[in-house]
């Protein structure tokens, strides 16, 4: 598996324009919630949505950030894979935003919406207080907040995109990921990066298909969503055990991370959804199992064209990490690919009825 | 007054009498007039004594705001995102976009539930239970798909999701009257399934600004109604 580490931006990567939404957050908020004349905020576009009660105000201009040096907000340096407008953007222009070197595990932080306003406040308050600085949580935690985002980095065209090439990846195409500055560029720009929208989005959607075809043979109730749900997340939780626990037992150094693999273990969902709205049209096992054959097939395809890159090494080249393991690197990709139309068949079966 | 015996018991009392000094005392005077000073040279404690006990209760009702504002309830907003709500293909107004408020969803999903029992099906608890997950996540979601300026709350999005449940509330009480069975059930249902999360994924979209993913949106919640539609069909 990657010993790369967490995910940083290239120095080279375009950063966007800094963001003066904190210094201009402080004024905004109305004194009381209830009532207001409804006239937008001057900055709408940059209030929180919907959010009244947080005590904005009270931030001092060195909010939003950096908590150890008092200077004006700094580049969000990793925003610019998740704003749209950088997504677009032609090779990288060589201008830099002045970052701070102070704490640099703290800047991924400053624009993480799931944290910025609670953690922020709790912090410069202590700081202010006791003049100590205080990590609220471990860097790890907020590095890997970061690292799940890219996988969201999407668009609608990328899925559709994807969709397709999952359930017929047969013509003859370019395979391998972009990167920019040794950096994987996100999904919405590069259609062969892994994402996690469409893998979640399937799962759930599978949850939905079964107690759909649970209830056209009377057998539905409730509790069998959830009896689903957890199926789905403990299998999965078991096929990514036992898969990292092959890589390390066969000592395989690759590119392919653990966030990769989730990713690409998720794609199975939509075959099997595939498998069951043809059932569920039809109603009959030899369909059934026909489509169950094709999307082993294509999804077998696709993994292989997908993971060959990063698992196998490069016929050419340069050879970072060993030519020796060749067979080995084959047998786990084989297990890889085969562990997928299992599981396809094996989440599946109990809901087919002859 | 004298120490002779007999004056002392034979004294008739000069004076006031009770009434007149109920009268002095009742205007709010600690002393008898025959001791009030001149009130610019000395403390009187008149002024201080008789606020009138009106005015106060007149103070008290005007400094609160009415019952309903300080709830929170602003039938107009709501009226308004209701009316948004049923017309999935307008623009929303720019002025309900940023009032988040509770009441409508509560009422919504006490609703759905209400007209499961007219189904026959008690599962007050799992409505509950799906409208809490698919908050959950669809507030989660939100956060990791959206630009980072602009990050969304739970409360917004249990509000958004809440209202866009009306046509669900519509599709379980129109099944009590209808029987949704077969083919033909499913389509209604997916019309309506449409309709809760193209008004949902519509108020994200514009309050969110996210571009070129109200599709992806739009489907996590087609999904959340979609465990609605079928706790209503099956």
């Amino acid at each position: 598996m990657s010993s790369r580490g967490p995910m940083r931006l290239g120095k080279n990567y375009p950063h966007p324009p800094s963001q003066q939404q904190q210094p201009q957050q402080q004024q905004q908020q109305p004194p009381s919630q209830f009532y207001q004349p409804t006239a937008p905020y001057p900055a709408a576009a940059n209030n929180y949505a919907g959010d009244f009660g947080m005590p904005q105000p009270q931030i001092p201009p060195s909010y939003g950030g950096d908590f150890n040096v008092p200077q004006p907000p700094p580049a969000p340096s990793h925003n610019a894979f998740f704003s749209p407008q950088t997504a677009f953007y032609a090779p990288p222009s060589q201008q830099q935003m002045p970052s701070n070197q102070a704490m640099p595990g703290v800047e991924y932080l400053s624009n993480n919406p799931l944290f910025n306003v609670g953690l922020n406040v709790v912090e410069q308050g202590m700081k202010d207080f006791t003049g100590k600085t205080v990590n609220m949580l471990p860097n790890e935690m907020k590095k890997s907040i970061s690292s799940i985002k890219y996988y969201f980095a999407v668009d609608q065209a990328y899925v559709f995109k994807k969709l397709c090439l999952l359930l017929f990846p047969f013509r003859p195409r370019n395979w391998s990921l972009g990167y920019s500055a040794d950096e994987p560029v996100p999904p919405r720009v590069d259609t062969n990066a892994p994402d996690y929208y469409i893998p979640l989005m399937s799962a759930i959607t599978y949850v939905l298909v079964a107690g759909l075809v649970l209830g056209t043979q009377d057998r539905f109730t409730p509790e069998q969503l959830g009896m689903h749900a957890s199926s789905v997340l403990v299998w999965n939780i078991i096929e990514i055990c036992v898969l990292c626990f092959t890589f390390y037992i066969f000592n395989v150094q690759s590119k392919l991370r653990t966030l990769d693999l989730i990713a690409y273990c998720g794609y199975k969902y939509v075959g099997m959804i595939a498998a069951l709205s043809s059932y569920l049209l039809t109603h009959s096992l030899f369909v059934y199992r026909c489509s169950l054959l094709y999307v082993s097939l294509s999804l077998s395809y696709f993994l292989v064209k997908c993971l060959r890159l990063q698992i196998l090494p490069d016929t050419g080249g340069s050879q970072p990490y060993g030519s020796n393991g060749n067979k080995r690197r084959i047998y786990l990709l084989l297990l890889v690919v085969i562990l997928q139309p299992f599981f396809i068949w094996y989440l599946t079966r109990h809901l087919i009825v002859d | 007054m004298s120490w002779n015996s007999g004056d002392f018991y034979n004294q008739q009392y000069i004076g006031l009498t009770s009434y007149e000094l109920q009268e002095q005392y009742a205007n709010g005077n600690f002393m008898p007039s025959s001791f009030q000073f001149n009130s610019q040279q000395f403390y009187s404690p008149n002024e201080y004594l008789s606020p009138t006990v009106s005015s106060t209760l007149d103070e008290i009702e005007n400094t609160e705001p009415p019952l309903l504002e300080e709830l929170g309830i602003n039938f107009e907003h709501i009226y308004k995102k209701t009316k948004s709500i049923l017309n999935p293909f307008a623009t929303p107004d720019s002025s309900i976009l940023d009032d988040v408020d509770l009441a409508g969803p509560l009422v919504f999903c006490l609703a759905f539930a209400f007209s499961l029992l007219l189904l026959g099906k008690i599962h007050f608890g799992y409505v509950y239970g799906i409208v809490t997950l698919g908050t959950v996540g669809m507030y989660a979601l939100l956060n990791l798909m959206a630009s980072s300026d602009k990050p969304c709350s739970g409360i917004y999005t249990t509000s958004v999701l809440g209202y866009c449940l009306l046509p669900m509330v519509i599709l379980s009480f129109a099944s009590f009257v209808f029987r949704f069975n077969g083919f033909f059930g499913m389509t209604i249902a997916i019309i309506f399934i449409l309709w809760s999360s193209i008004s949902a994924s519509k108020l994200f979209a514009a309050s969110l600004a996210m571009i070129g993913q109200q599709l992806l949106v739009a489907y996590p919640c087609a999904l959340f109604y979609g465990v609605f539609a079928l706790l209503t069909m099956f």
